[in-house]
């Protein structure tokens, strides 16, 4: 075939494109006997295009290998339509399938709707259909969901770019909570009246609302999805004889199959108030024939059937709206909203019966209530004995829990401490009851447990303290730590670093005790995922886990993080991580064996060190970080999902919430807690900051304890910064004593001279907090008399020191010629450091053998294939060998005294502990020492014990026995050792000759023990300030 | 990174103003890049992970072009070159990977340290190249569209703007082009 005849072939197929069927039909009858060679073609031709057209997805995806994130429906997942690149599939449902997708052309995600193709809609119908889809993509109001843009893909597809909202349907909450709170769903009713309002004064119906149809965003704004395309299902159902969707928020007149006005939207609100009253649809049964019947033949059963506190304005209000005749209902929307605000008005305070009953009671207030007794009338005594009968029991997890809440009504108090509360009215309404009318208190009682257990709409604004049970406590980190507590989405859940082996502990806030996640040993850093029901930490400095709330074994998303902590979960599925020491922020999808990859770019130009402390916007096209700058203080700064591009949005701060009332919420250098408004849409500071609270605590990693929830509990601890460390001596019995309480500051890794008369350790300059320190510098100390001199001189990063076993010289790990490098240089500081190993993969935690034949040092965890033990005979070997090089990570050998076992910590068995291999044919034998957990190993000096951490924080000894053969023997706790510096990666501890007394690292004493604030419904007061 | 957006946009503009040499500086720049960002995405991803080629000249494009400063024909250009670019990138990779496979004589040079594509995509790719060097044969124009589509992932609007034909044209061009392939992927192609 050449191009011309492909020309004419091609003129032939446009043409019979164009034609229907039988047209079609004709042309080719004639052709077949006219041009036979070209008919065979253009039938062959007309073939795969049928076959492409009806699976068109599936030909062009073919050559777009797709990721296999979500389950997509349409198969469309990273094709472009139109100007929107698909990402992933949201769903999909009666309607469509929804996918998240970038508009390149406005640079922002929206949701982008695909009509289903069975809808087979013809060319009028879609007409119509993209009319009405217009008319309500025209309607701008807060309480309807935003359409963008309607249109039309080359395929032919319907589609709809709607905005992206972050948040649950009310479906999504009535199946986790049950039904809500009288105030909450009038308040979300109202909304969603609101709405409606404003789409039918622009003559348009919704058709299809239901719970599935109504997002709840985090800042309480309800917004109605999916207007105006009912209207296309119900034609096509018309055409086809087919029912989609449920027919339970059908009011009457939809059933027939009649023309439906507004007043079908009000009969289904009322179905929904219901619903949320009442956690039932009032015209059930198990088939759409039964509830069609029901909703056109049935009366509700009152509210008050299946809940106490219904006042008879807000029985009367639903059922009105769920009137069978639509002309008895509301006179549209404006009608009913004054209808809401009346009952809304009714039902402030206490609701139904009780009402009554307490209008009665309180009038007689100045008299004892004890002898009033008498004096309740009949008919509200009735009342009371009625509405305890509909105290519903399934309000409380068990039967047990209800009876303690009778027998302790000072319960909510009890648990967290509570002071506030006791200025509540209710609480003192509740006071008067409990002497007398027993009955009412036990409701009283209730409905405040119900408030307690179910936080939302509560309006008070409570601080407490948060009280810890001593084994329960939260760790006090000695040195760099990297967070250790987290606050569910809902509030309803606490996650901490705590108790005796360092484990996450997860709280819920209506009990006095934690849960401890099996296997979380040393974790740090907790955060949730948005759903709330999973909590992610970090164990070992190098493994990323998840543990769902509901039980389970841990996910291990990867073992080989490139990320330090301080971690957010995204809406996107992907975790967003602190990358390691100098680095930006890390990536990580949210599932087993993912793979961490960069996310943002440091600006160099600016001097930027790290990004740090990040945390995804709700709205999820930002991530608030801190950023840490060389030789100025931290900022904080947001960064840009889609282009991954930063920039820093206020200065001087060292760590950013969001708050969804659309602030930050800041801490300072000089550790001021501030608020200041912010569009989470612009990603802009729009308003002037405030402070809030002075003296937050700040870690020496920068990071606070912070946390909001979405709706409206704040977290945060106040207390001085743990700062200054100091070097003592500590005896095996756990006596310490400081070697020199004038020398403080940030120590790390202390070594002993073979004589133990001098100190080699790594020492920070003196920095504040809010900067972070380039350069460390290896210091000795003679210990019996005088002076410290500084090593090192060169600004650079200094650390891990040895000695040389002749005691004259200190070798340590250095950048000073760009890589981490091991360099030696004479301890009194006579001569020039000499450059003893470069591996391109770093050199840290040297030891010499006591021979001085062989330097061992473990590389950098960080490098691919590194984590590994080496060795090299210096003046002998020119490349070091590696000694214990698995795909683990291998960290602080040391060798035995007598020169032949190497011992170093591993993680091979999914936590660390201490193995010792013979030295130096490493592959000959293994013992495990520690089996529950163990860091940095020392030899003692006789060779006769091992030294390690237990995940406890203990200090062991085992006993061990080097010949003939390798035995372990007893192993005894020493000390609790939790309060010293520990890090997994090289001892921080040195023994001293003898064996009876070891060089630690601690905390100074002195400062104030930090408190754990919590601030319940402090939205409330954020918005009593705006109102200011 | 400010230098490389404003240059590449800056070029952009010059050659869909009718500047060939700009095209020929764009090149490399966009080779480089495309390069790098599959680096990123592969490295140390499961070995059957393949590239999303789509996602890649996009985010080539989110890189190094300015994109507010820019209009559809100059996005049009930048993608077209891009998916050229990306298929030549792709298919020399699967074309080496096949020989090397086969045991040829051609060595697997310049492979990365990872590979593109899955196994079982080498084929599909070393065919589908073939497929449109056969079209650009008969017709470059659909050549080019089905280039755009399948290593570029562009819209039809894109691909008409940077082949210089109306939206109905190549419309009509991609609808015959896509039953034209189909029958030659099939194996049955048309006498």
């Amino acid at each position: 075939m050449n191009a011309q005849r492909w020309e004419e072939i091609q003129a032939s197929f446009d043409e019979l494109v164009q034609l229907d069927a039988t047209e079609r039909a004709g042309h080719l009858a004639t052709l077949a006997i006219r041009d036979p060679e070209l008919h065979r073609a253009l039938e062959s031709l007309l073939e795969a295009d049928a076959a492409a057209s009806a699976q068109l997805v599936p030909i062009d995806a073919a050559f777009l290998p797709q990721s296999d994130r979500q389950p997509d429906p349409l198969g469309l997942t990273g094709r472009t339509i139109s100007h929107f690149d698909l990402r992933e599939a949201l769903g999909a449902g009666g309607m469509g399938v929804v996918y998240r997708a970038d508009d390149t052309r406005l640079g922002r995600v929206v949701a982008l709707k695909f009509l289903l193709p069975h809808y087979n809609l013809d060319a009028s119908a879609k007409a119509r259909f993209l009319r009405e889809a217009h008319a309500a993509a025209a309607l701008d109001h807060p309480n309807l969901c935003t359409v963008h843009e309607v249109g039309t893909s080359d395929e032919g597809w319907l589609f709809l770019a709607m905005a992206l909202y972050q948040g649950e349907t009310l479906r999504a909450r009535l199946t986790r909570d049950g039904p809500i709170l009288v105030r909450e769903a009038l308040e979300i009713a109202r909304q969603i009246t609101e709405g409606l309002k404003a789409a039918h004064a622009a003559g348009i119906v919704h058709r299809d609302l239901k719970p599935g149809n109504v997002m709840l965003l985090p800042d309480g704004t309800v917004r109605i999805l999916d207007f105006g395309l009912a209207k296309a299902r119900d034609q096509s159902r018309s055409e086809a004889g087919v029912r989609f969707g449920t027919v339970s928020y059908m009011a009457p007149e939809q059933v027939r199959g009649e023309n439906v006005d507004g007043r079908a939207d009000l009969w289904a609100l009322g179905i929904v108030l219901y619903e949320m009253l009442t956690g039932r649809k009032p015209f059930g049964g198990d088939e759409e024939v039964a509830i069609a019947h029901a909703i056109l033949h049935d009366e509700p059963e009152l509210l008050s059937t299946h809940r106490g506190g219904v006042s008879a304005a807000l029985e009367g209000l639903v059922l009105r709206l769920l009137q069978k005749d639509p002309a008895k209902r509301h006179d549209g929307a404006a009608e009913l909203l004054r209808d809401l605000a009346r009952t809304r008005t009714l039902t402030d305070g206490i609701t139904g019966p009780l009402q009554a009953v307490l209008a009665t009671v309180m009038a007689d207030e100045p008299r004892p209530f004890t002898t009033q007794r008498r004096h309740v009338p009949p008919n509200v005594a009735a009342a009371v004995s009625h509405a305890l009968e509909k105290v519903p029991a399934d309000r409380f997890t068990s039967a047990h829990e209800f009876a303690e809440v009778l027998n302790n009504p000072a319960f909510t108090l009890s648990s967290t401490s509570a002071t506030a509360v006791s200025q509540d009215r209710s609480t003192r309404r509740l006071r008067q009851m409990l002497y007398g009318a027993t009955a009412l208190a036990i409701l009283l009682t209730a409905t405040l447990v119900w408030d307690w257990m179910h936080p939302a709409p509560a309006k008070q604004v409570v601080r407490y303290t948060l009280v810890f049970d001593p084994a329960e406590a939260m760790i006090q980190p000695v040195g760099y730590f990297w967070g250790r507590l987290a606050l569910s989405p809902d509030g309803s859940r606490l996650a901490y670093v705590g108790g005796p082996r360092a484990q996450i502990l997860v709280r819920q806030r209506n009990q006095l005790h934690a849960t401890a996640i099996p296997g979380s040993e040393g974790a740090e850093s907790p955060f949730f995922s948005p759903d709330g029901q999973h909590v992610g930490f970090v164990t070992g400095g190098n493994k990323l886990q998840i543990a769902s709330l509901s039980g389970g074994s841990l996910i291990t998303v990867t073992d080989s993080l490139i990320g330090e902590a301080g971690a957010s979960w995204g809406r996107d599925g992907y975790i967003y991580l602190d990358g390691r020491d100098k680095e930006p922020l890390i990536r990580v999808e949210a599932k087993a064996g993912a793979v961490p990859k960069r996310f943002t770019a440091l600006d160099t130009a600016l001097k930027e060190l790290d990004h740090s402390w990040p945390e995804v916007l709700p709205n999820g096209k930002g991530i608030l970080i801190a950023v840490g700058v060389r030789d100025a203080a931290r900022s904080i700064g947001v960064v840009d999902i889609s282009s991954r591009k930063h920039r820093v949005i206020v200065n001087n701060a060292v760590y950013a919430r969001y708050v969804p009332t659309g602030h930050l919420l800041y801490v300072t250098t000089d550790r001021t807690l501030m608020l200041v408004p912010f569009d989470q849409n612009t990603m802009k500071v729009t308003g002037e900051p405030t402070a809030l609270v002075e003296g937050i605590r700040l870690a020496p990693s920068s990071t606070v304890d912070l946390a909001v929830s979405d709706n409206g509990t704040l977290l945060y601890t106040r207390g001085l910064a743990p700062g200054k460390l100091e070097l003592v001596w500590v005896t095996r019995d756990g006596k310490a004593q400081p070697v020199d309480s004038d020398w403080q500051g940030t120590f790390g890794e202390p070594s002993l001279a073979p004589d133990g008369r001098r100190l080699a350790v790594s020492l920070l300059p003196n920095v504040s907090y809010d900067a972070i320190a380039q350069t460390s510098d290896i210091w000795i100390k003679q210990l019996d008399r005088g002076p410290s001199i500084k090593l090192t001189l060169e600004e650079k990063s200094d650390h891990y020191s040895a000695w040389t076993p002749d005691g004259r010289s200190v070798t340590f790990s250095s950048n000073a010629a760009g890589s981490f490098d091991l360099w030696t240089k004479r301890a009194d500081g006579s001569t020039q450091a000499v450059l003893q190993v470069h591996d391109k993969r770093g050199a840290f935690s040297p030891r010499w053998s006591p021979d001085g034949k062989w330097l061992v040092f473990r590389t950098d965890r960080y490098q691919p294939g590194a984590g590994d033990i080496l060795g090299i005979r210096p003046g002998i070997d020119t490349v070091a060998a590696p000694l214990v090089a698995t795909k683990f990570t291998e960290n602080a050998p040391a060798i035995s005294p007598d020169g032949r076992w190497l011992a170093y910590s591993s993680n091979e068995s999914g936590q660390i502990d201490v193995y010792v291999v013979p030295f130096p044919k490493t592959a000959a034998a293994k013992w495990a020492v520690s089996t529950g957990g163990g860091t940095e190993p020392l030899w003692s000096h006789s060779g006769k014990e091992l030294f390690y951490r237990d995940v406890a924080g203990n200090l062991v000894a085992v006993e061990v026995q080097s010949t003939p053969t390798f035995t372990l023997g007893r192993s005894t706790v020493l000390f609790p050792a939790g309060a010293y510096l520990s890090f997994a990666r090289g001892a921080q501890y040195a023994v001293a000759p003898g064996d009876r007394r070891f060089l630690m690292i601690r905390q100074v004493a002195g400062g104030t023990p930090d408190e754990l604030i919590v601030v319940d419904n402090w939205f409330e007061e954020l918005k009593a300030k705006q109102r200011k | 990174m400010a230098s490389a957006l404003s240059e590449v946009t800056g070029l952009l503009r010059r050659w869909s103003a009718g500047d060939e040499s700009a095209r020929d500086r764009l090149i490399p720049l966009v080779y480089d890049r495309l390069r790098e960002l599959a680096h990123r995405r592969l490295g140390g991803a499961p070995v059957e992970s393949s590239l999303n080629t789509t996602e890649l000249v996009h985010e080539a494009y989110i890189r190094l072009v300015d994109a507010p400063r820019v209009d559809l024909p100059d996005r049009a250009h930048f993608l077209a070159l891009a998916s050229e670019i990306m298929r030549n990138l792709l298919v020399d990779r699967a074309r080496a990977r096949l020989a090397a496979k086969r045991g040829g004589g051609m060595r697997p040079l310049d492979l990365d340290e990872f590979d593109w594509l899955s196994d079982e995509n080498l084929e599909i790719v070393a065919e589908l190249d073939d497929a449109l060097k056969r079209l650009d044969g008969l017709s470059p124009r659909q050549g080019q569209l089905l280039q755009h589509r399948y290593f570029g992932g562009l819209t039809l609007e894109e691909s008409a703007t940077a082949i210089g034909v109306s939206l109905a044209t190549a419309k009509r061009d991609l609808r015959s082009a896509r039953a034209w392939l189909a029958l030659e992927l099939k194996g049955k192609p048309l006498a």
